[in-house]
């Protein structure tokens, strides 16, 4: 069997203490794993790609680094994250949100990942549309809220996981997803989906 | 006595203030053209071993990061001083006891996108440390000067 | 049944209410009703805007720049990565770095001018002292930090000591994790003007 693909079968647990021992090719493994998810974290924090981009590979690159420091009490995952929402959140206020994120705004950021395009130009543009849209409402929510809000719906972290990313009780995460929720769909009322 | 008396000096003051406070209002040639400078913060805490106490000036959203500087210590707020100046010039700050410390602004941004000052401590006037610190704005660092009385004399300087 | 409990249980379900009564009470709840019709606005636009994660490709490149990074122990440098095809965004990138090349030189040459003793500062180190024909004078402690750290110079018995604390927030407090350095300059700001 591939060495590619008996890592692939391999838990985070193991690939971490495989790459703490120096096996780079775990490393690589859980890179390759966790890249995505840290990047679209990141993006819906920062509502632009090429800083996304940056601030997802300077924590991924950090995080390998300081496997060391890793201490096993969450997943590899939950303790990723914890490192991007942070970084990309500092990232953010460094950098003010760029002023092309705002409504109206036809050089907004398109995506460099972006998906095959659909053939329908209209439907691209309303899907750029909607993006700005998006992250404009999620630039006016308090920071706590927007954090825990895109660890649950783009990350897909549990209650719990969120609880430990944030160092607080669950109860508290599941009060600021609603709130969250709700600011967010106020701010959309009206907008049309695709 | 070799200065004014105390109600001579608050009526000066008075006067001074309203000689050049129009002055002080128009905006400076430096200002107005947009030269570059930043605002510096420069502080100065006395943490002292053992205890937990930290002093109710100091807000919550700094003390985490004092604790972790000097882990089993209690920590009390000296003096605080926040000014916007210009390359080349400082912000000082006086400690008591004779210390003293200087942060001067060298360079606003530097080719790394970091600000420059150089920061200096002196007692009863003779330069105890020198530094040249280059570092990204808003971050403050900090200079731990050992007392002779095992407390610390903590400063910390940052630039916007 | 609460409508307040009917609009959490959608946003943060739970399990604790009966899928049978919260249908019960959407169908007779206008307010509900609408609660959940935007809910599902807000889950279509969601998934809508979702940025595609990198292909495999991009995701050789970005591990091959990290590898590179982590072998040379040096922060690693901004990486652009495009999707293929995308030639007019490549040319705005290097428009881009070019104008940033272009400001950061004018920048330095402004503030050279304007800043006569900025010294060059290469890393973390005492160097010599200057010479003066007075008092024994001190020696001048380089301090180089970046992003993330914090440097505390120890000023002892036995000559000035740099450390260099790595302030990702998943190595800090969990105080210390939820404030960014913006918020701490805020901080110590308001406290210089009170």
């Amino acid at each position: 069997m591939p060495e590619a693909t008996i890592r692939a079968m391999e838990t985070d647990e193991a690939l971490v203490r495989l790459a703490r021992e120096g096996d780079r090719s775990a490393m690589e493994e859980l890179f390759r794993r966790h890249w995505g998810v840290a990047y679209r974290v990141a993006y819906r924090l920062l509502g632009h790609d090429q800083d996304a981009q940056d601030a997802t590979q300077e924590c991924m690159i950090k995080a390998m680094a300081h496997l060391g420091d890793f201490d096993g009490r969450s997943g590899f995952r939950t303790w990723l994250l914890r490192i991007v929402t942070n970084a990309a959140f500092d990232a953010g206020r460094r950098r003010k949100r760029r002023a092309t994120v705002g409504l109206g705004s036809a050089e907004g950021d398109a995506g460099g990942f972006e998906p095959a395009r659909e053939d329908d130009p209209a439907r691209n543009l309303r899907r750029q549309d909607l993006r700005n849209t998006l992250d404009t409402a999620l630039d006016k929510i308090p920071p706590k809220l927007r954090k825990t809000f895109v660890l649950f719906a783009e990350a897909g972290l549990t209650y719990a996981e969120i609880a430990e990313v944030q160092q607080v009780p669950i109860g508290t995460v599941m009060s600021r997803i609603y709130n969250a929720r709700t600011k967010l769909q106020s701010y959309l009322d009206g907008v049309e989906g695709l | 006595m070799t200065g004014p008396r105390p109600s001579t000096r608050a009526a000066w003051s008075v006067l001074v203030a309203l000689a050049i406070g129009p002055v002080l209002a128009l905006p400076s040639p430096a200002r107005a053209q947009g030269a570059p400078g930043r605002q510096v913060v420069l502080f100065g805490v006395l943490a002292t071993p053992g205890g937990t106490a930290m002093d109710a000036k100091i807000s919550p959203v700094v003390a985490a990061q004092l604790r972790r500087t000097l882990p089993g210590h209690s920590f009390k707020l000296i003096q605080i001083k926040s000014d916007r100046v210009l390359p080349g010039q400082s912000v000082e700050l006086d400690l008591g006891d004779g210390f003293v410390a200087t942060a001067q602004l060298l360079n606003p941004l530097d080719p790394n996108g970091k600000v420059q000052m150089r920061f200096d401590l002196s007692l009863m006037g003779l330069p105890q440390f020198q530094s040249i610190v280059a570092t990204p704005p808003d971050q403050f660092n900090f200079f731990d000067k050992m007392l002779p009385s095992n407390a610390h004399l903590l400063i910390g300087v940052g630039a916007r | 049944m609460r409508c307040d409990d009917v609009t959490r249980e959608l946003a943060t379900p739970s399990g604790d209410l009966d899928p049978a009564d919260l249908a019960g009470h959407l169908a007779s709840c206008a307010s509900c009703a609408g609660w959940a019709s935007r809910a599902s606005d807000l889950d279509r636009i969601w998934e809508a805007t979702r940025p595609a994660e990198p292909s495999a490709d991009a995701l050789d490149a970005l591990w091959a720049h990290a590898s590179a990074a982590l072998d040379a122990r040096t922060a690693p440098a901004t990486l652009r990565f495009e999707a293929p095809g995308r030639p007019r965004r490549r040319a705005a990138l290097a428009f881009a770095l070019a104008s940033a090349a272009a400001v950061l030189f004018a920048a330095s040459a402004l503030f050279r001018d304007r800043a006569p003793d900025a010294p060059k500062v290469a890393d973390n180190q005492v160097a010599s002292p200057p010479v003066r024909a007075t008092a024994p004078p001190p020696s001048v402690v380089k301090v180089n930090v970046d992003v993330d750290q914090i440097a505390i110079v120890r000023i002892g018995e036995g000559g000035p000591r740099v450390e260099i604390l790595d302030e990702t927030p998943l190595f800090a407090s969990s105080s210390l994790a939820d404030d960014t350095p913006h918020d701490r300059f805020n901080a110590w700001e308001s406290m210089a003007s009170r």
